[in-house]
Formats: structure tokens, sequence, C-alpha cells
């Protein structure tokens, strides 16, 4: 077992943990030894091949299959030097002040998050996509919702130079995506902050750190790590979890800081999701270009959210409900397919938490509610209604049995999609956006941490990922990850500098 | 091309796998024999990775896969002819049972990993992304 000796030590490395490194460049600077350990590995943009397995392998806890604990929905975790930042559409929205007030964080106001998520918008390049690169798939989606009643509104997106591959979820191969592996780990790295990859935090205890560092695999994509494979023990003044919601607070409770915080692994949300498709009678552009440029916000009508989107055949197979020809007939007509993603809102209950298996391996628990279930039956419906009024031929939907609507039922919809269609275990329901399990708030009682991230009873150790969110942001959340991720390295700054 | 396994956890279950892959795949012929073995190759490398626990589970639900119909047809999956195959999924598919259902979309999971994520069929469904995006879809880019 090797020591290492640290001033600060931060779990992670993606939306959270990378803006934390980049904001503490002015202490590494003046010589303080601030440490980035990240569990995947360092991947140069050739890598990153568009081969849906084997970039699925790479860059996903599980490969993409991690699964809640009844197995009922499948959760997609990045694993890389830039987290999921890696991996998702760069898509950023600015939380809304309305969920911000809900949250009722003492210290915590909607001014101050948008100031800080303005702030990373102009560092990572947030803007629109002009309308010449945007492909038919976002297009239909615009002209559907807009005939069906509905206000779609533009993603601003993270991109510089995105020549429209659409393989943003599988790793942009193009270096075009401008997450904090293209951004705030540079700069940091450039200002001395060492990041450290392959590495494994397997406790953490009084102002310590055990990290075990893999070997990179014999015939494994990615760089090796930094150090030599090994036991590491970090001694440090101060630690920061940024590990996200499957890494943060099943490492404290595997250390054993449950006892002391009854809301540890408590208000975790996740924004159950699926997929729609919709057969239009002749091709469209749908695998090239940026795959998800708008959406339709209902989260406060109706608790949902519609995203464009375009999947990889074998994520679209699996989302598809049934097998067969039915089934395949829609596969065969992938150049054909208009793709949209329903969201629910849900929110923070007591049932759905984060825990720790023996070995300290995250275990999720979620129930689907009926306000879930409701919202994710309505927005289905909104979706048919777009895809029917952009000219589709016929939709599969998850919520209906059987699955497929002929462009002739256009006035049934209500009567075919239902919610008593929605069978744990048959529809293949996802999430990206983990959120909670480590929430701020006002004491140990009613919380994890304070409104910057600092861990009630104990002053050396913050959180600094989607684990403070008190309940669902009801967007997509990294901005206000990297949001809350500066005030954390704000407060670090006071201390250290 | 995934590389091949040391401790196989599906070979011992390839007769109850493709029996499965006919009524689950496109058709009883969406494979040949060497597409079969990619298939079977993709699935193996998937499951490798696994904790024990998730593979003793995958093992017991295709045996329990293939002696379910007995109860109802006295015929075991592989010996039902293809329709009756389709419609006793389709039963489980809807059962009241949440470990049935839950098993049976891990295994047609399983067998779509294996059947889309091979090139030729990637190709044949139309499926074009690359990463020179939009330059190689309008020939500018073509090398």
């Amino acid at each position: 077992m090797k020591t290492v000796i640290a001033d600060v030590v931060i779990v992670g490395s993606g939306a959270g943990g990378g803006t934390v490194a980049k904001e503490l460049a002015p202490a590494a600077k003046q010589g303080k030894r601030v440490l980035v350990l990240e569990r995947g590995p360092r991947f140069q943009d050739q890598e990153l091949n568009g081969r849906e397995t084997e970039m699925a392998d790479a860059l996903y806890l599980d490969a993409g299959g991690f699964l809640t604990a009844d197995g009922a929905m499948t959760l997609a975790v990045g694993q890389a030097y830039g987290g999921s930042t890696v991996v998702y559409t760069g898509t950023s929205l600015h939380a809304p002040g309305r969920v911000i007030e809900e949250w009722n964080v003492p210290g915590l106001d909607h001014a101050d998050i948008l100031k800080r998520s303005r702030k990373y918008a102009e560092e990572n390049n947030v803007h629109s996509l002009p309308a010449e690169e945007l492909n038919d798939n976002n297009n239909l989606f615009v002209t559907g919702a807009r005939a069906a009643g509905f206000t779609p509104e533009q993603f601003p997106v993270n991109v510089k130079g995105c020549r429209g591959s659409s393989l943003c979820n599988l790793g942009c191969p193009n270096g075009a995506k401008q997450g904090t592996h293209k951004v705030q780990l540079p700069l940091a790295e450039a200002a001395g902050v060492e990041v450290v990859t392959r590495a494994d935090v397997v406790g953490i205890g009084d102002r310590m750190v055990r990290v075990r560092i893999r070997p990179k695999p014999d015939d494994g994509l990615g760089e090796p790590s930094e150090w030599e494979p090994g036991e590491y023990t970090v001694k440090t003044d101060g630690v920061v979890l940024a590990g996200g919601v499957l890494g943060t607070s099943p490492l404290l409770l595997h250390s054993g800081f449950g006892s002391r915080l009854p809301r540890l692994g408590h208000g975790f949300t996740c924004h159950p999701a699926f997929i729609l498709v919709g057969e239009h009678p002749a091709p469209i552009t749908n695998d090239v270009g940026h795959p998800k440029s708008f959406f339709v916000d209902r989260a406060v009508e109706e608790r949902f959210v519609l995203e464009t989107c375009m999947y990889f055949p074998f994520v679209t197979a699996k989302n598809l409900t049934g097998f067969g020809p039915d089934h395949a007939r829609f596969m065969g007509a992938f150049p054909r397919l208009q793709m949209i993603l329903v969201l629910a809102c849900d929110k923070a209950i007591p049932q759905n938490r984060v825990a720790a298996d023996r070995s300290g391996a995250p275990v999720v628990h979620y129930t689907f509610t009926p306000p879930v279930v409701d919202a994710l039956t309505a927005a289905t419906r909104a979706a048919a209604r777009i895809f029917m009024a952009a000219g589709a031929d016929r939709i599969h939907a998850p919520l209906a049995d059987p699955p497929v609507l002929e462009r002739g039922e256009a006035e049934h919809i209500d009567e075919r999609i239902h919610s008593r269609h929605f069978l744990p275990g048959t529809v293949s329901v996802s999430a990206a956006h983990l959120m909670g399990g480590g929430g701020m708030g006002r004491s140990g009682q009613d919380s994890v941490t304070d409104a910057w991230g600092r861990v009630h009873g104990h002053p050396w150790l913050r959180i600094a990922d989607a684990s403070l969110f008190p309940d669902s942001l009801e967007i997509n959340p990294y901005l206000t990850i990297m949001a809350l991720a500066d005030r954390v390295a704000e407060g670090i700054l006071e201390e250290v500098t | 091309m995934a590389r091949p396994e040391p401790d196989p956890v599906l070979s011992p279950f390839r007769g109850i796998l493709r029996a499965l892959g006919e009524v689950v795949l496109p058709g009883p012929n969406a494979l040949d024999q060497a597409g079969w073995e990619e298939a079977e190759a993709i699935m193996e490398a998937a499951v490798a990775p696994r904790p024990p626990s998730v593979k003793k589970q995958l093992r017991l639900f295709l045996r329990l896969l293939n002696v379910l119909p007995l109860l109802t047809t006295g015929r075991t999956l592989g010996r039902l002819p293809e329709k009756k195959r389709a419609s006793f999924l389709a039963s489980l598919q809807r059962s009241r049972l949440a470990p049935l259902r839950r098993g049976l979309w891990g295994v047609r999971t399983l067998l779509f990993m294996g059947y889309y994520n091979q090139e030729a069929v990637r190709n044949e469904i139309g499926y074009r992304a690359e990463p020179g995006g939009w330059a190689v879809r309008s020939g500018e880019g073509v090398s």
C-alpha cells in the first residue's frame, strides 16, 4: 500500500468533478496538490469509433446495462476522463426558477445558479445549431409538434466543429462535444491539477481516501493509468465527491457514513424515459446530424418532457416492445424512422433510493409511481400526435397493446395508449439523468449537505455532483451540476488559498 | 468480432437460444451458421463480465424457459413448432409474474445485441451513421 499526500482530492471528473478541478487551478498554481481520481480511462478521439457494443463496453458502467434492483429500468452512466460529459448529447439548459424554489434549500437561490451556469454555457461554447445543420428527424419533430399544438424549443448544445456524426452517445469521434474532457480538465491539468484515471475509490475515512488503480487490459481501449496499478492511501485536507449518483452515496454508505447521515442515498430521481418511433413513407435524414436539437417542455402542465433523439440499432431494438416480424418491420425501416424520447418528471419518494451492496457496488431501488406512469402515458400520447402530424404512417408506442398504431388510428390515440399497458419488465424504460442521494438542505436530519455541498458534520468532505439535487430538476442537468460544483470550488478556494 | 469466452455461460444453451432466436429475430432464417456463431460470440462477451449471481440467474432462466411449455403443451420450448413458440413467448411477455417478464426481456435483449451488432445486419437495415457525418453522407468526405 503506497501513501500519497494531497491538499484536495476530487473523486470523479465529469460535470461536477471536472468543474471543481478547473476552478481549483489557482490553488494548484500556488503549489497546492489537487488530485482528480477518475474510474474510467482517458480516450483519444480516434478510439471513439461509433461501434455500438465496443463503445458501450468502453464508456459506460456495466456496458450501459446497469439495472435497478428489480431489473425494470436501465441506468446509463458514463465512465471516462470527463465522466458522463463524454457520452451525453451536449444539451445545456438552465435550471428552471420554479424548481430551485421548490427545492427550498436555505442559502441557494436561482439567480446565483443562473449566473454560474451562464459562465459555463459561455466557457463550453453552448449555442443553438444553425438551421442548415438540423436533420429531418429534428425538423419533423418541430413541424409535427407545432401542428399538434405544442411549442417546440431548440436545445442549446455545447459543440464546436460538429460534423454531424450523430454518435454523441457513443462519444464524439470528432472531438466536437465540449464536455469537461475538452474544456475544464485540460485547463486544470495545464495549471498543475493531476488527473489519475482507472482509479477506483474503494473507501473514504477521516481526511483519507483508499484507491485501487486498475491495469489497462491487454486488448482494452484508452490509455493506461497515470499511476502504477496497485493500492494507495491518499491523505488529504479535503475530499470532494463527484463520482455521480451511483458513485457518491454508495461510497459514503460503504464507508460507514450512513449512521450519522440518515438521508444518505435518499431522494433519488432519474427522469424515467423510453423511445417512440414513427415510420415515414420515405427516407429521412436521421442517423446523420446532431441527434437532439429540440424539445417540448410540459413539465409544469403534465409532468413530462419530449426530446428528439436518434439511437443506434441495438438500443433501438431493445427499446421497441415485442419481437418477431412486427418488431423487425420497424427495424427494417431504419432510414425512415423518426424518434422521440419521452421523459417523466418524477418526484423524490421514500422508496426510491440508492444503496450499496456488501462490496460497495451501487444498488438502486426504484418504484414507478402512478404519477410517473400517468406522465409517461400523457407523453406517449403527445408524441404519437406529433408523429401523426409530421406524416408518419405507423407508430411504435410502448404503452399500446399491440404497440403498433396505424395512421388510421389517429382518432383513437387516447384509447390505444393507456397506463394499463405499462408493464415493468416488458416496457423498456431507461434513464440517464440520475439525481439525488446526497441532497442539500438544512441539517443532517433532512439532508446530506448544506447549500455549498459541505457534508453535515464532516467539514473536510464535500459533494459536487447531481447527488446534491434534493429532487428532480425536470430538465437536462449538466449546467446545473456545473453551477453547484462552482459553488463547492469557491468554498474550497476560500479555505485553501 | 467479440473475443471468445474461456468459461462460457451461454454455449450449453445454444439450442434454446437458437429456438428463441428463430421467433425473436426477424425470421427463422435471419442468421446463417456464421451469423449465429457471431451472435453467440457477441452475447457471450456481453455476459462474461457480469457477476456470478447474474450468470447463475441467466442459466436458471434459460432452463426454466425451456421446460415451462411442458406444463401447457407437453413439449419443451425447443420442440415446439415456431408458431406455438411465438405465442408462448407472447404470453410470457404479458405474464402477471414480473420475474418472467424481466427474464424474457433480458434474453430478447441479448438476442438483439447478438443480431443488431453485426455489420451485415446494420447494413441490411440501412443504418449508416459514421464519424464523418454530413460530409460523408453528401459524398464530400469519402476517401
